[in-house]
């Protein structure tokens, strides 16, 4: 009933004679959210590499819409892919705006159109045009980056977009609102995704539908809930025993949003408990002892920082 | 510094045209560095051990010394701007080789994958992605490569390409700093300028980089361009030695030639380097006509054939000889000389040839105790200069070796009352000195007349004969005066040359 929009069939990717992927066969529907996840050195990233063929299988097939990929003209068959890198890789030497409408160019989209599709995306991620479109990268922080480069991917309105382990190198506030920026996304148009991770919590999060790779194998695919509750062996469960972990704890305390509107402690004498580069989990061991605690902020000089407040964010934490 | 703004004044012409010449062969030699070395840093960006051999080759390259590049350019492309632009060339392909293939190379890896990712040809990603990001090392190599071609570029003047070197050598031929100084400050100066400039342009927009690079680019290009759709006439160059003496006959050549012939163009290239230099670029057709001394024919140009004897002839016989000798060796035309002999000349003050009554140079051996000599190291060592005074005048006097530039400065202050010098020298016209006379004829000949080459002589016979109404011509007097005129006065040798023309009704006397 699905349409199989991409059809591994039996892949295998040798390094001299290091097996990185072998045997691996995979459907990927149109239109679903597939996450591959596993530990490093499982595989995944490989596999992923080998839809838009920046690697080139070792055997076995790679069916892109129905025609295989050793078909296509390289750079039509790369044009319809979007592609997402832990590096975000945005071009240096372009402005936001460039960034964003080079692939539409290289598709030979009309130019207004693409211009204001531009603006739309970035109001869409919250960042206003006038201000942002014409900044060149090094001006954004590493969460603008990344923004900007998701943008990138899904700017020409590609079929399927690949994302190799986007957010690892983000902090847990940052990923979480970037996770569901894609998830948005993917629920608006619809495209199909290909996204490679190493956490669990994320694959959970996003998938429809999650992949599970180990020594360059697929041990399982199936619905979050599925793998959750009837994993397919003990390695599987192992991995997902542990999830819903405590990210929240590795939070730093100067990314808290709240902390701008702290009281400002009184007692100008107070002792300083915590940095705000101290994180939630330090506070919470704090807390667990009293109720308040003394930050150094760095805008507001001594705030006091409550327990309920804290309660608060990590309540909200989970909804985001 | 009245004397520095004074000689800045006088030689703003030169100075003008030097900057100009040496702008455009530093920019053609950087122009073709670049077209070298940036494709050859791209093509060979999957290879690293040959870029690394090519690395090294240019490395290899810059260690020859400058002038011993100059030197073997010579057999090959002759003498002149060709050899200067090549040398300039090799020099300038590591720094922009090396720069650019650092800023390609060292670009983010994760860069070239997102751009193959997203289905870019190799070209889009040269162009779109690659080199714009590594512009700013590319261009800083440039900048390098510049500064150092603009320093380089002086050494030009040796082999007759001109640019500003031609200024420091000409202030170390008339013992003149003050125009040393202004040669080399000067390229110092364009060298900082053009490093600004690249500089500006570096941190600003891209295409405007893009375009001003392609100006850079377009000045010398241009300047092709019009030289060569120029309407052909006919072309002779004209190059003269190092110093005023040869400037000023040249420019002579050159108005009696086009006064005579409209459609004929006369190039000069005045300070155009040593008698080997001229003498080689005339046989290698890159100059038509250049002055020359018939005593130097005959000593240093032709092979003496056995039998010919040089020594106490006439000046006529010596002429005959020198005619003949090019003609069958090399089959140029030696045109008449004129009248003036720019030889040895012994010199002393007015003052004290008047007290002692000096006319001739026998003259001085009455004198002989009262004697301090300041001669010049060549011609102590010289069978026909000093120790020629000793066999054919018996004149031994208290000598000591003063550099040739100094000499007059020495007799002027009184250090020393008598010294050599050559006879149409412009300090003798300037210091009002005596020059005695060689009444027992020890010194050798040396008449200036026009060496043609064989070519120009064949096919313009017309042309050639124009400059035969200068034989017999210009005393040394007169001479002297132009020197004087050009060298302590800073007058245009052009000026000079046609003055003395237009005093001498030679202009108009060949016009009919």
């Amino acid at each position: 009933m699905t349409e199989t929009l991409i059809k591994l069939d039996n892949v295998s990717k040798v390094y001299q004679d290091k097996t990185v992927v072998s045997n691996l066969s995979l459907d990927v529907h149109a239109g679903e959210f597939l996450v591959l996840v596993g530990s490093s050195g499982s595989g995944k990233t490989t596999t992923l590499k080998m839809v838009n063929q920046l690697i080139t299988q070792t055997e076995g097939a790679v069916i892109f819409k129905g025609k295989n990929v050793s078909e296509y003209n390289l750079r039509d068959l790369r044009l319809q892919i979007g592609y997402v890198l832990q590096q975000i890789a945005l071009f240096p030497n372009m402005t936001v705006g460039q960034n964003i409408s080079l692939i539409p160019e290289m598709k030979k989209q009309p130019k207004a159109a693409t211009s204001k599709m531009v603006d739309d995306l970035l109001r869409e991620v919250d960042m206003d045009p006038a201000n942002y479109r014409h900044r060149m990268p090094n001006e954004l922080s590493g969460g603008e980056q990344q923004r900007i480069g998701i943008l990138r991917a899904f700017a020409a309105n590609q079929d399927v977009v690949l994302m190799d382990e986007p957010f690892s190198a983000l902090d847990p506030i940052l990923r979480s609102q970037l996770q569901a920026l894609v998830k948005k996304i993917h629920q608006q148009f619809g495209t199909t995704i290909i996204f490679v991770t190493h956490d669990m919590d994320e694959a959970l999060r996003l998938g429809d539908r999650i992949a599970v790779m180990r020594h360059g194998q697929i041990l399982q695919v199936d619905t979050p809930e599925e793998i959750v509750k009837n994993p397919a062996n003990s390695f599987v469960s192992e991995l997902f025993a542990n999830s819903m972990a405590q990210d929240v704890f590795g939070v730093y305390l100067s990314r808290l949003e709240l902390l701008d509107y702290l009281e400002v402690q009184p007692d100008a004498n107070a002792t300083v408990d915590l940095e705000t580069s101290a994180t939630v989990g330090e506070a919470i061991k704090l807390l667990a002892q009293r109720d308040t605690i003394t930050l150094a902020t760095k805008k507001n000089g001594l705030a006091v920082l409550t327990k309920a407040q804290l309660f608060k964010f990590i309540s909200e934490f989970q909804d985001m | 510094m009245s004397h520095f703004i004074q000689t800045l004044i006088s030689e703003r012409y030169n100075l003008f045209n030097a900057i100009l010449q040496h702008i455009e062969i530093s920019l053609v030699a950087l122009v073709i560095a670049i077209i070298i070395a940036v494709p050859i840093a791209i093509s060979v960006l999957s290879h690293k051990k040959v870029a690394y051999v090519i690395t090294q080759f240019a490395g290899v390259l810059q260690t020859i010394p400058s002038l011993a590049l100059l030197g073997l350019l010579i057999p090959f492309v002759g003498i002149g701007e060709v050899p200067a632009v090549i040398a300039l060339v090799v020099y300038a392909i590591l720094p922009i080789f090396q720069n650019t293939y650092i800023g390609l190379t060292s670009i983010d890896e994760s860069l070239d994958e997102a751009a193959d990712a997203f289905g870019m040809t190799k070209f889009e990603k040269l162009t779109k992605v690659q080199l714009p990001i590594a512009l700013p090392t590319i261009i800083a190599g440039i900048r390098q490569a510049l500064v150092m071609i603009i320093g380089t570029a002086t050494l030009a003047a040796l082999i007759g390409a001109g640019g500003l070197g031609n200024l420091i050598l000409l202030g170390i031929d008339r013992n003149d700093n003050t125009l040393t100084i202004i040669g080399a400050l000067a390229a110092a100066l364009l060298a900082i300028i053009f490093s600004a400039l690249i500089y500006v342009l570096q941190k600003g927009k891209l295409r405007y980089s893009i375009a001003a690079l392609l100006l850079i680019i377009a000045i010398p290009v241009g300047n092709g361009i019009y030289h060569a759709v120029q309407p052909k006439q006919t072309t002779i160059t004209i190059a003269g030695k190092l110093g005023s003496e040869p400037d000023i006959l040249i420019n002579m050549y050159k108005e009696l030639i086009e006064a005579k012939n409209p459609n004929t163009n006369v190039v000069l290239k005045p300070n155009f380097g040593q008698t080997s230099f001229l003498f080689n670029a005339l046989k290698a057709k890159q100059i038509d006509i250049y002055p020359e001394f018939t005593g130097t024919v005959l000593e240093s140009l032709v092979k003496v054939p056995h039998g010919q004897r040089d020594t106490g002839v006439t000046p006529e016989k010596l002429y005959g000889y020198a005619k003949k000798d090019l003609k069958d060796q090399f089959g140029f035309d030696y045109l008449p000389p004129m009248e003036y002999n720019n030889t040895y000349s012994i010199i002393v003050t007015k003052a004290f040839a008047d007290k002692y009554h000096l006319k001739n140079i026998s003259d001085l051996r009455n004198i002989e105790s009262k004697l301090h000599a300041g001669f010049d190291l060549e011609f102590l060592n010289r069978p026909d200069g000093y120790k020629g005074l000793q066999a054919k005048y018996g004149l031994s006097v208290t000598s000591q070796s003063v550099d040739a530039a100094l000499r007059y400065e020495a007799l002027r202050s009184g250090k020393v009352n008598v010294i050599d010098g050559f006879s149409t020298d412009s300090q003798i016209r300037q210091y009002n000195f005596v020059e005695l006379k060689d009444n027992h004829h020890l010194f050798p000949v040396y008449q200036g007349a026009p060496l043609v080459s064989a070519t120009l002589a064949k096919e313009h016979p017309a042309i050639i004969d124009t400059l035969n109404v200068l034989a017999g011509k210009i005393t040394e007097d007169e001479m002297r005066e132009m020197n004087y005129q050009v060298n302590v006065k800073g007058k245009s040798p052009a000026v000079v040359a046609r003055n003395f023309l237009v005093a001498h009704h030679l202009l108009g006397a060949n016009q009919k």
